[in-house]
């Protein structure tokens, strides 16, 4: 691609690749900004232009999106399930990581193993068994048990990274709360996980977003569509109505504009959490 | 405080909630797959499974199907790698050198990522819709280019391409955001030491900004062929049977057709096996290859 000679004096060069970068990342976003066109526009007047602006504001995309697609059910269905999870993950997973970083025993250096080595796994790995099993217990379309899947699947990532974290938390702040007679719980409560607590959004962020773009487990253990979670409600209605393409695309809008909110609102803050999934490898 | 640090009591209470969690519902399902890979199950709670040795895995090698699933993913990792690493890295570097609109440019190739496989896909099937009212024909003909108007999701020629598009489209900024992490430990003078020495344009590229970015240059390599072996939505969305021909079926697709539509859950849990010991092999070689590395500071 073109790179300009000279930066500091905004050359020619520079200016020309600068807009034709531009009209780049434009291209790039022009899918979302169609989707919102459309999902305001008339299902014949989506076909006439791609690029035009819609005539109206045609709400009623949303409506039918919501109330027929159900999708607000959907959206509350899936928050519920990402919340128990990220409480499960970040909870359970601090606590986890707080032993592995400071206490001492034994099979230790093991546990740790086997936690990282989790990241090796695949969902599809798991799914066969999970369903002979969930089906043999009834525990089909069973949030708490869904919520357990998903923490365990975060647990890997969650626990390297918030071992890390705490390793660098100095030992002498632990050690002076004990002296001042605290116990451990109100160490870790009170020092240890607001300490930790940069690392735990970090990490949190990441496993938000694998909860809310999982399509597979919710296909395999979730029958009953009241239950459903977004990906599966979204699918469902764009499978009835997928001739409806102006609705259809105020389903997706309603799916995709709270996530494209929430990072404008906090850009810096989800990159840092995604990046946490770097380490993956 | 030496005491409590060795009192099993606290370390049960603290480390076993999120331990058995883990085990009973990913290590021990992994195993359970593995064993029921070498049984015969037709998904009803009623009949028993039924040991058959190796047998899942001699058809499954003998399956057409199968063997284009592994070689669709070999293309489809072949490909993302060389689409989306050189392509992160090179938006990375662009941004790092426009200095200007840092935010934008980071939004406009980032927020696909974090956006629902499921919306995304749908939006690309729009585009990719066969007749002259998907986006891609629409453009073409507008363009007075007919000719190149397909059915690009039934085509065989197209379709596995399309998918790798949209996999590029939606993780390209990843590989952005991690170029651009490591440019912030590239030391400016470096830099400057290279332009001194006249390194410029592609030069200061080749001599400067690719050995100092190796590390994330290797690991977003492995996370794009870790990330690709397991791909399912978009493939599931795009082509649910795994396209005309088995153009674009996947291992991962293949497994959840055989299970969930075929009820051959043995032959599904073999897929699954293939594809756990698929990933742990790339990620055991490269954590091999990067072990100087283990830790990333963020």
């Amino acid at each position: 691609m073109n790179k300009s000679k000279n930066k500091k004096k905004y050359s020619v060069g520079y200016k020309v690749s600068f807009g034709l970068f531009l009209i780049i990342a434009l291209i790039n976003i022009y899918p979302l900004v169609f989707s919102i066109f459309c999902s305001f526009k008339g299902n014949l007047e989506i076909f006439q232009s791609f690029m035009a602006l819609p005539e109206k504001l045609r709400v009623e995309n949303y409506v039918t999106a919501w109330k027929v697609g159900n999708i607000g059910k959907y959206f509350l269905n899936t928050i519920i399930l990402a919340a128990g999870t990220l409480f499960i993950s970040g909870l359970l997973g601090a606590m986890a990581s707080y032993i592995l970083a400071r206490f001492r025993f034994k099979a230790k250096k093991y546990v740790y193993f086997i936690f990282i080595a989790g990241m090796m796994i695949p969902i599809q790995a798991v799914l066969i068994p999970l369903s002979y099993v969930f089906g043999k217990l009834g525990m089909m379309n069973n949030y708490p048990m869904l919520i357990m899947l998903y923490a365990a699947f975060c647990f890997p990532l969650t626990v390297l990274i918030l071992t890390g974290f705490m390793n660098s938390i100095p030992t002498e702040l632990e050690e002076a709360m004990v002296i001042d007679g605290a116990g451990i719980g109100q160490v870790f409560f009170k020092m240890v996980i607001p300490l930790t607590m940069p690392g735990i959004i970090s990490v949190s962020i990441f496993n938000f977003i694998q909860v809310w773009n999982n399509l597979l487990f919710p296909l395999v253990f979730i029958s009953d569509r009241e239950k459903g979670t977004i990906s599966m409600g979204l699918l469902a209605f764009f499978g009835e109505y997928s001739t409806n393409y102006s609705a259809s695309m105020a389903g997706i809008c309603l799916t995709t504009i709270p996530i494209i909110i929430a990072y404008v609102l906090f850009q810096e803050k989800i990159e840092n959490g995604l990046m946490s999934g770097a380490v993956k490898g | 405080m030496e005491k409590i640090r060795r009192n099993k009591k606290v370390i049960c209470i603290f480390l076993l909630p999120s331990l058995l969690i883990y085990l009973c519902f990913e290590v021990i399902p992994v195993f359970m797959s593995i064993y029921f890979s070498f049984n015969e199950w037709p998904g009803i709670q009623s009949v028993p499974l039924k040991f058959v040795g190796l047998q899942n895995f001699i058809q499954l090698f003998q399956n057409e199907i199968f063997l284009k699933s592994l070689r669709n993913i070999g293309i489809y990792v072949v490909i993302s790698v060389l689409l989306q690493v050189p392509l992160g890295f090179g938006l990375g570097l662009l941004i790092h050198h426009f200095k200007r609109g840092k935010r934008f440019f980071k939004a406009a190739f980032f927020i696909p990522m974090i956006l629902s496989v499921t919306a995304v896909s749908l939006l690309w099937n729009f585009i990719y819709f066969p007749t002259e009212k998907g986006i891609l024909n629409n453009i073409l003909l507008k363009a007075g280019l007919e000719g190149w108007m397909q059915q690009w999701l039934v085509n065989p020629k197209t379709s596995l391409i399309c998918l790798i598009i949209v996999s590029t489209w939606t993780s390209v900024g990843y590989y952005m955001i991690i170029c651009l992490a490591g440019l912030t430990s590239v030391p400016d003078s470096v830099v400057e030491a290279g332009a001194l020495d006249g390194a410029t344009g592609l030069r200061k590229l080749w001599y400067i900004y690719i050995p100092m970015l190796w590390d994330p240059i290797k690991m977003s390599t492995i996370m794009v062929i870790t990330g690709v072996l397991k791909i399912f939505d978009t493939v599931y969305i795009l082509t649910p049977t795994g396209g005309t021909n088995n153009s674009t079926i996947v291992p991962a697709l293949l497994m959840y057709n055989e299970a969930y539509r075929y009820g051959h859950y043995g032959t599904g849990s073999a897929i699954a096996t293939v594809i756990f010991v698929l990933s742990a092999a790339v990620s055991l070689i490269s954590l091999k290859l990067m072990n100087r590395r283990e830790s990333v500071e963020y």
